[in-house]
């Protein structure tokens, strides 16, 4: 397992943010300021990981640091559930495919080194 | 710092400090974080907070009546809360009122976390003893006159520390040095009765604070009266 990968593994959005935010020296009200419409408590809440910020707020969040939303989106480790659903639902061997991976007990590494080696969907 | 034995409150023992202690403990743990401004000018006590205790200040329903609390365990300050009816509200006052209640709970951080240093060893609340980290709360009615003993010498001293945080005594003095007259034949400084409304006002847009903060800070430095018997 790579180092970069251990770290974007054990590092949550809301820690990065405040990574960067702390590399800055903002501190949270001075950042929820600078961002705008938005409170400290809603900026506090991403920091622990209470909840995560909509999209139009990350690109602030992203553009204020100085780092790409891409970079930020690394971090976000929610597992895109309506999409799961979806795939699932309009194809039964997702299903098959995902109760596969859970018996079989197939770890999260195996599972994104086979993501890396395919192009992403959507550009094939 | 002296220590007493205590059976009254929640600790087994009672730290003593002098006014001068706990500006120094203030004013150097402002100065380790880089946060000791050359001028007088607002404190960054949000920054402090992160930077001392490592920790991002929490926004949560406390309750009526409850301003913030700081949490401790074992390792000292685990979390600073603020009461997010402060937050929500976006105003001047209660901007400031926030920044009073995180120096509050730093002035806790500062003065009182090695009570729980042992916290698994000791019934800190008696019974009441919280299985988690265990905290200490600012309430309204603590807020308005810091000088008031009310039997909770916790929070007395870390209501001095409010002042000590947001307006250290050195920069004050900067500030307000022309509202000050030598008085006696010791040329102490003293303020007189009428400038004092002035300097609340200026000390409090300088340092960002609500005019009653500026005005108990004024109060503990040049104590209204005494300015009569400094002329010997």
């Amino acid at each position: 397992m790579s180092a970069l990968y251990a770290y974007t593994m054990n590092t949550t959005l809301g820690e990065k943010i405040r990574e960067l935010r702390d590399k800055k020296d903002m501190s949270l009200r001075d950042f929820a300021k600078k961002l705008g419409d938005v409170s400290a408590a809603h900026i506090s809440d991403i920091e622990l990981g209470r909840r995560y910020p909509s999209d139009s707020l990350l690109v602030k969040i992203a553009s204020l640091l100085d780092v790409s939303v891409e970079e930020l989106k690394k971090f976000d480790c929610r597992a895109p559930v309506d999409e799961i659903k979806r795939l699932v639902q309009s194809d039964p061997a997702f299903g098959f495919a995902f109760r596969t991976l859970v018996d079989k007990k197939i770890t999260p590494e195996d599972i994104i080194k086979l993501g890396e080696n395919k192009p992403d969907r959507g550009k094939r | 710092m002296r220590s007493y034995r205590s059976n009254a409150g929640p600790f087994n023992e009672r730290p003593y400090y002098t006014a001068d202690e706990i500006e120094r403990i203030c004013v150097d743990s402002l100065r380790v974080v880089g946060l000791y401004p050359d001028s007088p000018e607002s404190i960054r006590i949000d920054r402090f907070i992160e930077k001392r205790f490592k920790v991002v200040p929490e926004y949560e329903d406390l309750g009526p009546g409850v301003l913030g609390m700081a949490k401790f365990g074992n390792n000292g300050v685990q979390g600073i809360v603020v009461a997010k009816s402060l937050d929500d509200e976006n105003s001047k006052t209660n901007e400031r009122r926030i920044r009073s209640t995180l120096a509050h709970e730093g002035g806790h951080g500062l003065l009182h976390a090695h009570l729980f240093a042992f916290a698994a060893d000791r019934l800190l609340f008696g019974e009441n003893t919280p299985s988690g980290p265990v905290v200490l709360c600012r309430d309204i009615s603590g807020s308005a006159k810091s000088s008031k003993y009310s039997g909770q010498w916790w929070e007395l001293q870390a209501n001095m520390a409010i002042g000590s945080l947001l307006m250290p005594r050195a920069l004050v003095l900067k500030a307000i040095s022309k509202y000050l007259v030598p008085s006696g034949q010791l040329g102490l400084n003293v303020m007189s009765q009428e400038k004092r409304g002035d300097a609340v006002n200026e000390l409090a847009d300088l340092f960002d604070v609500n005019p009653i903060v500026a005005s108990i800070r004024i109060g503990e430095m040049f104590p209204e009266n005494r300015s009569g018997q400094m002329s010997l």
